[in-house]
């Protein structure tokens, strides 16, 4: 069901225009993290934690908590803030088309916001944790 | 016949703060130990592991990882995927603590 989630939040996201026409290319949309070649701006969608809720003999409904930023290579916050919002208003209160399960809710919980510095340069994460109930 | 009522409302009061505030503080120990099991230990020390501490105190308390790399461990580099051990913590300790302080109210 996992697979079947983020391939969900895979097509959500690079189907989008608002969202891929801020990034580097319509695909940049990467599962973990980036691959080695990747130019930014760029989006990385991750599983942060799951749990089954049980009802009687059988699971009632999944939740889950998915980290989903952009990273940019900017002096400024501003563009990964901008993708940032235009993934908020994809994902937040949205639906979303899950293989052979149904979603009872998907919603922005709290926002992540980190500066990286490596060699000289500035990688910037804007994004949220998005909670996803599904059965 | 003369009756006479007796408010049991501040005793409620203060065990609720007492019983409650216990309930919480232990949930936050049990969070940080979650945290500290899930944490991948790096090659070299400070650890995160060794860093984690619970603050606060009363009815209010906080998990909290003052080393700044701890983020990026949680969230992901831009070249290394998140390793959740904060929040998956918080997650797994949510509806413990939701049924342990119904359980407190149910006897007051």
């Amino acid at each position: 069901m996992n697979k079947e989630i983020r391939q969900a939040l895979f097509a959500k996201i690079t189907g989008e225009p608002a969202v891929t026409s801020l990034l580097s290319d319509p695909n940049a949309v990467f599962d973990d993290v980036a691959d080695n070649e990747a130019e930014y701006p760029l989006v990385v969608i991750s599983k942060s934690s799951g749990r089954d809720v049980q009802a009687f003999t059988k699971r009632a409904f999944r939740t889950q908590l998915w980290i989903v930023k952009a990273v940019v290579t900017d002096t400024t916050s501003d563009p990964a803030d901008d993708i940032d919002a235009a993934l908020n208003t994809l994902l937040d209160r949205a639906s979303l088309t899950i293989t052979n399960s149904l979603l009872l809710g998907l919603w922005r919980e709290s926002d992540i916001g980190m500066l990286e510095e490596k060699n000289g340069e500035q990688y910037r994460h804007a994004g949220g944790l998005y909670r996803l109930i599904a059965q | 016949m003369a009756v006479t009522l007796k408010s049991r409302l501040p005793e409620i009061a203060r065990s609720l703060q007492l019983e409650v505030g216990r309930e919480l503080r232990e949930s936050a120990n049990r969070i940080k130990d979650g945290a500290e099991a899930r944490v991948n230990l790096g090659p070299e020390a400070p650890h995160i592991k060794d860093t984690i501490e619970v603050t606060g105190g009363a009815a209010r308390y906080a998990v909290e990882v003052p080393e700044y790399y701890a983020q990026f461990v949680e969230f992901g580099r831009k070249d290394a995927p998140p390793y959740p051990f904060l929040i998956p913590a918080a997650e797994e300790e949510r509806p413990i603590l939701e049924a342990r302080v119904a359980a407190v109210l149910g006897v007051l």
